[in-house]
């Protein structure tokens, strides 16, 4: 066991303990509470917060993973092969859309709570996961496809039996990207009033209490940590089981 | 009995493949030889429908190759190319048992063929099987990559640039086993090879293409003596043909009563092999050796004298 795989298990095991506990840290964030003011944040449940942001991460990234591997998939058919131009446009316009300029919009239509905030994180994921997919289906080695159509394989069967889990760990990796910016991102839904760590934070900026911002901020920042790391995981035990290169 | 019927290939006003003709009989080799952009490669995509033609037809035992859909056709007739094209992420075993499993063989029989695949290869099944192909040398891949195209027992097996990237020993190797699995399982094989040296030492039959035309279609013995157009005659190369034409037939073809001194000769050896031998060791005559014991002898001279133009 390494180093650095025992100081991640020392991190969760930090991490797991302050969410079931938090009272428990008043100590350490005591010092940055102004004034008397409480250190560790009680108006709702840390951990609540804690699974309804994964959840609501979890369900944008979900979205955005389905539909962008579903149009990456489309237009790198030969019948689909027009649109590509026209669906890289769109997940190109997701990601330069700024979330905060999503939830603005998205109010007015469907009023305060997750849905805007969900609508916001989706459209952001689309790209990573959509471009990624795309060099995955589309950087097959040209004699692997051609043993595949040699073999008497259709359509469906390449792509389910081999394009696809060739282009896995690849598409893992936009995964993991798209995860990481919602799991970030999400934390703003908190003002349009999804229950997010989010909330955390900006309890602890309109009282001016530090303590409340780094509760908030360091809960989501490990989350991310331990979210690409078990993506990277995964992917690196993909790509060495088929001798691929290792992603970076 | 592979028969094609005039078949072309036209990319926009390229012809790649122009109006060939030829029947290949079943149970026999043919190599397809030319240079890049002759068209053989098309040529042999198109019995197997990876590349449908523009004119002509190609009949399968009696049968167009039309008749099925091409992931159908595809699955009766076994492909192997350069570079292999094994699939990454499966096993050897796996890999091997990719079109009986499309077939819808039953486990048992899929595993039994895997095994006596291996082993007919030179692969020991409990060492292979579970392996995966980046773990394989260039050699093991070419020969998992044939195993995969003969694994449903095709009676027509298409290989393009089957050995193009092994280095000459474990070619050498490979081209042995190759005619020993025809041998055994009399499949008719159509081999595309850019190398004249490696369409003489298969085929029983060459075509040699040049820009989308047949130009000519005989046995390697015919197409060294006779050389239809001075582009086959180019490619068979005039420095060594006379060599080229003595390693097509075995010692037992000149064998005649008599002695001679020195190691003995293998009936089964090539005539070159023999002259060679007979040149180097300074021997008018070798005595020729079947089954362990001397049958009689071969003699520089009639060696010689086969090495000339046939008339």
């Amino acid at each position: 066991m390494s180093v650095s795989f025992l100081l991640r298990l020392a991190l969760l095991v930090l991490l797991l303990t302050f969410l079931a506990n938090p009272q428990a840290f008043e100590p350490v964030f005591a010092p940055f509470a102004a004034n008397g003011a409480p250190a560790i944040y009680t108006q709702s449940s840390l951990v609540a917060l804690t699974l309804s942001h994964l959840a609501m991460v979890a369900a944008a990234t979900l979205a955005a993973t389905i539909v962008s591997v579903g149009f990456a998939i489309l237009v790198t058919r030969p019948s689909g092969r027009e649109f590509l131009p026209l669906s890289r446009s769109i997940a190109n316009i997701g990601q330069t859309f700024p979330p905060v300029a999503v939830l603005a919009l998205a109010v007015p239509v469907f009023g305060f709570g997750p849905i805007p905030t969900l609508i916001a994180l989706f459209l952001y994921g689309l790209l990573p996961v959509f471009e990624n997919a795309l060099t995955g289906l589309t950087s097959i080695p040209a004699s692997v496809q051609e043993a595949a159509r040699g073999v008497g394989m259709t359509g469906g069967q390449r792509l389910v039996g081999v394009e696809l889990p060739l282009a896995l760990p690849i598409i893992l990796a936009g995964i993991r990207l798209t995860a990481v910016i919602s799991l970030g991102t999400a934390t703003i839904g908190s003002t349009v009033a999804a229950r997010t760590l989010g909330e955390v934070i900006i309890a602890g900026l309109t009282s001016n209490n530090t303590a409340f911002v780094l509760q908030g901020g360091l809960i989501v920042a490990m989350l991310a940590l331990f979210i690409h790391e078990g993506f990277a995981l995964l992917e690196t035990a993909l790509s060495r089981r088929t001798g691929g290169a290792q992603p970076a | 009995m592979i028969e094609i019927q005039g078949i072309t290939k036209a990319y926009d006003d390229v012809r790649a493949v122009d109006d060939v003709s030829l029947t290949i009989e079943s149970g026999e080799i043919v190599t397809v030889v030319g240079t890049s952009g002759s068209g053989k490669t098309t040529l042999l995509r198109m019995i197997n429908r990876l590349v449908e033609p523009t004119a002509g037809a190609i009949l399968i035992d009696g049968r167009d190759n039309r008749d099925l859909p091409g992931h159908e056709l595809r699955r009766a007739i076994g492909y192997a190319i350069q570079g292999y094209g094994l699939f990454p992420h499966r096993t050897v075993a796996e890999n091997i048992a990719t079109v009986p499993k499309l077939l819808g063989w039953e486990r048992k029989r899929i595993d039994a063929r895997v095994d006596e695949l291996l082993a007919l290869f030179h692969l020991e099944p409990d060492q292979f099987r579970a392996r995966m192909p980046h773990e394989l040398s260039g050699g093991q891949q070419q020969r998992i990559g044939v195993a995969r195209a003969l694994a449903a027992e095709p009676a027509v097996l298409l290989m393009d640039e089957p050995f193009g990237a092994l280095d000459p020993i474990i070619r050498g190797k490979a081209q042995d086993d190759l005619i020993d699995i025809q041998r055994r399982f009399s499949t008719t094989i159509v081999l595309v090879t850019h190398g004249m040296e490696e369409a003489i030492r298969l085929g029983d039959r060459i075509a040699v293409m040049d820009k989308g035309k047949l130009l000519q279609f005989a046995t390697p013995a015919e197409i060294i003596a006779h050389p239809a157009t001075d582009f086959v005659a180019e490619l068979v190369g005039s420095d060594d043909r006379a060599f080229r034409l003595l390693s097509l037939a075995p010692v037992a073809d000149l064998l005649e009563p008599g002695d001679a001194s020195g190691e003995p000769i293998d009936a089964a050896a090539s005539l070159k092999d023999a002259l060679a031998e007979a040149l180097w060791s300074g021997r008018a005559a070798l005595p020729v050796r079947r089954d362990g014991a001397i049958v009689g002898r071969v003699t520089r001279d009639s060696l010689i004298a086969r090495a000339g133009r046939p008339q």
